[in-house]
């Protein structure tokens, strides 16, 4: 097991300057200048020249690489040329919104997605089937931005319960914290909520026609048992991959959920970086998105050994 | 001796994309206290879908199951899910064929025999384990105690198969059906799981109703059988008058297609095996007649085809043994082409 998590890290590390490497090759292609849009249509040549060297622009490109990731590998992601703060301290100043709008939202979609796909799943061909089927390809269909609007409208503007904008820290003002919450997560929610509906449906109807299924119905086991234990419990192993690459795709920023709802998160400060043509933060942020997915992946792998014995890594690559 | 299990015209139907497949057509038998029933018959012909009906154990959507089975003096289709619940496991327990896919793989073995204890009875965590080990032990799994928390994918096939019946005495059924209990395993396993049911019958005193296609198995272990074809019982006898008179051309077909370890004529003079021409019919198209007349080396004439034959006495002597045939079949008068 421990000999598996080290390769899989290992793995990883191989993985990420590969990726690496890719984000500082695409930041090269972008075109614009960084520091001529930062200092605006009037500028003093001097500045810029010296703001150029300062920001190491005038090394060449495999230099300014090593440089960069060099001081990566200590926590040091260069600093904003629009803000002049630190990279690393922008990104831990949106981690919480992220973390809150991710967390919510995958909550939302476990909401929605377990209890109609399981229903649909047990009463195929009947109405809640309908129901299900057609509001998660409703939920597919439908662009979050559109969604986001809607929601403004109805709950921030014509029945004012929520607010419209904005994040509130949760140690600052809890209740605050989840007003403005609410309506960001169920707007990104329901399009991952619907994808999951999907997935839960048709494990739990591969499960429920399993033959131990029966052998448990056969003992004289409680249907509520027979679910619980025998069908769900066994249609949680592919409902883990599914889910964890939903969380993950959470993670990395809902970029238009954010922006629609001017949600401080790390989707709005890689939006606001790439507009800016802010280099380091868009890199930096670029990064933190790649760790979250191998984290994540890992993770769910890990799970795997956990939910189904079957599945070992002691002699597997 | 009133029966334990006492099945009536009992048939069932699945509602298909194709029509109405008539599974079983009227199937009547009764399960004396301790005895051991064996219903034979090829794949299709109804023998394991007559004992999920009687549990109430087919899928309720598409299935319709009409007669008569009393488990008891209690009938038991058409009851409530929770009446059936009840006597699932604590009165009638079953095995099932293939030990790999009718265990759940995710949930260790101590846990799935305590989950058929705590179906029917309240028992603390600490008496059902240690009621739990007492039944590895029973079926013969060796180190019962460590065994509870294995996995099925750690345990052989043979050890499998008893872990199943262990969760089936687990409620002390009077009646164990064993579903094709063997048919997964290696011959010698056969013999050992064989072995194992009736001894555990003697010592529970129960009725087992083995549901197989193997007439070799049958021989052995059964005092009565009932062979199956097409959904309806087309011979019934205690064993000994059905191997030495079957009376059906569908247990003749049955029988010679058997090879005989003990034949005492050498390899040339003994008769070739001989294979049934044909297939069981479809379901949902039944002949009006016969369903065995296509495949019947001995079928009369129009009668055998627009006419099902009722299940009668083969002779005046023999009350209980039944054949549902027109055509009485002496020693003498074999067809031409068989034997």
């Amino acid at each position: 097991m421990t000999g598996y998590v080290l390769r899989r890290l290992w793995q990883s590390a191989v993985v990420l300057l590969g990726v690496s490497v890719l984000v500082f090759a695409i930041m090269q292609l972008v075109p614009g200048d960084p520091i001529r849009l930062a200092l605006g249509t009037r500028f003093d040549p001097d500045t810029y020249e010296a703001l150029r060297a300062r920001s190491g622009l005038d090394d060449s490109v495999p230099v300014q690489y090593v440089n960069w990731i060099t001081s990566a590998l200590t926590g040091d992601l260069g600093v904003s040329f629009r803000s002049g703060e630190t990279v690393t301290s922008l990104i831990i100043e949106r981690l919480p919104a992220t973390l809150s709008l991710a967390g919510g939202a995958i909550l939302v979609a476990i909401l929605i997605a377990v209890p109609l796909g399981t229903l649909s799943a047990l009463r195929p061909r009947s109405p809640v089937d309908w129901f299900a089927t057609l509001s998660s390809q409703a939920g597919l269909s439908v662009p979050d931005f559109w969604l986001g609007i809607m929601f403004i409208l109805i709950f921030a503007g014509t029945l004012g319960w929520l607010p419209s904008a904005g994040y509130t820290p949760l140690f600052e003002d809890p209740l605050g914290w989840a007003q403005h919450l609410l309506l960001p997560a169920v707007t990104a929610g329901v399009g991952s909520g619907s994808i999951l509906t999907r997935f839960v449906r048709s494990s739990v109807l591969e499960a429920i026609g399993q033959d131990h299924v029966r052998t448990a119905r056969a003992k004289g086991m409680r249907a509520g048992d027979v679910l619980r234990w025998h069908v769900l419990r066994n249609a949680l192993v592919p409902f883990v991959t599914v889910g964890g690459v939903q969380l993950a795709y959470l993670l990395s920023g809902v970029v238009i959920v954010e922006y629609v709802f001017a949600y401080q998160g790390l989707g709005q400060l890689a939006f606001q970086a790439v507009q800016s043509r802010d280099y380091p933060v868009l890199q930096g942020a670029v990064l933190l998105f790649a760790v979250i997915f191998l984290v994540i992946n890992l993770i769910v792998d890990l799970t795997y050994a956990r939910l189904d014995p079957r599945i070992s890594y002691r002699s597997s690559r | 001796m009133s029966p334990v299990l006492s099945v009536r015209d009992l048939r069932v139907a699945f509602r298909t994309g194709g029509g109405l497949a008539r599974v079983v057509n009227g199937v009547d038998f009764d399960v004396e206290p301790g005895e051991t029933l064996a219903i034979v018959g090829e794949s299709g012909s109804g023998k394991s879908v007559t004992s999920l009906a009687v549990l109430g154990l087919l899928p309720q959507a598409v299935t319709e199951v009409h007669g008569s089975a009393v488990f008891d003096g209690d009938e038991l289709i058409g009851r409530s899910e929770e009446h059936l619940r009840r006597v699932r496991g604590a009165g009638i327990g079953m095995v099932f064929q293939d030990p790999m896919t009718s265990l759940n793989p995710v949930l260790t073995v101590g846990r799935q025999i305590a989950e058929a204890l705590q179906a029917h009875e309240k028992a603390s965590d600490r008496a059902v384990r240690t009621r739990a080990a007492e039944l590895l032990g029973e079926v013969g799994i060796p180190d019962p105690q460590g065994r509870l928390r294995a996995y099925p994918h750690q345990l052989s096939g043979g050890m499998r198969q008893r872990v199943m019946i262990a969760i089936a005495l687990a409620g002390n059924p009077q009646v164990l059906i064993a579903d094709e209990a063997t048919t997964a395993l290696d011959v010698t396993v056969q013999a050992q799981i064989l072995e194992l049911i009736e001894r555990l019958q003697g010592e529970h005193g129960m009725a087992v109703v083995w549901i197989t296609h193997d007439l070799g198995v049958v021989a052995g272990i059964a005092d009565h059988v009932i062979v199956m074809y097409a959904g309806r019982c087309v011979e019934e006898a205690a064993v000994d008058d059905l191997y030495s008179r079957p009376s059906h051309p569908y247990t003749r077909g049955l029988l010679s297609s058997l090879p005989l370890l003990d034949d005492p004529r050498s390899a040339r003079e003994r008769d070739p095996l001989t294979t049934m021409p044909g297939l069981p019919p479809d379901p949902v198209a039944l002949p009006e007649g016969c369903a065995f007349y296509p495949r019947c080396a001995y079928r009369l004439d129009d009668r055998c085809k627009t006419e099902v034959p009722p299940l009668a006495p083969v002779a005046a002597a023999a009350e209980n043994h039944r054949a549902a045939t027109f055509y009485r079949i002496d020693a003498a008068d074999e067809p031409e082409g068989q034997r």
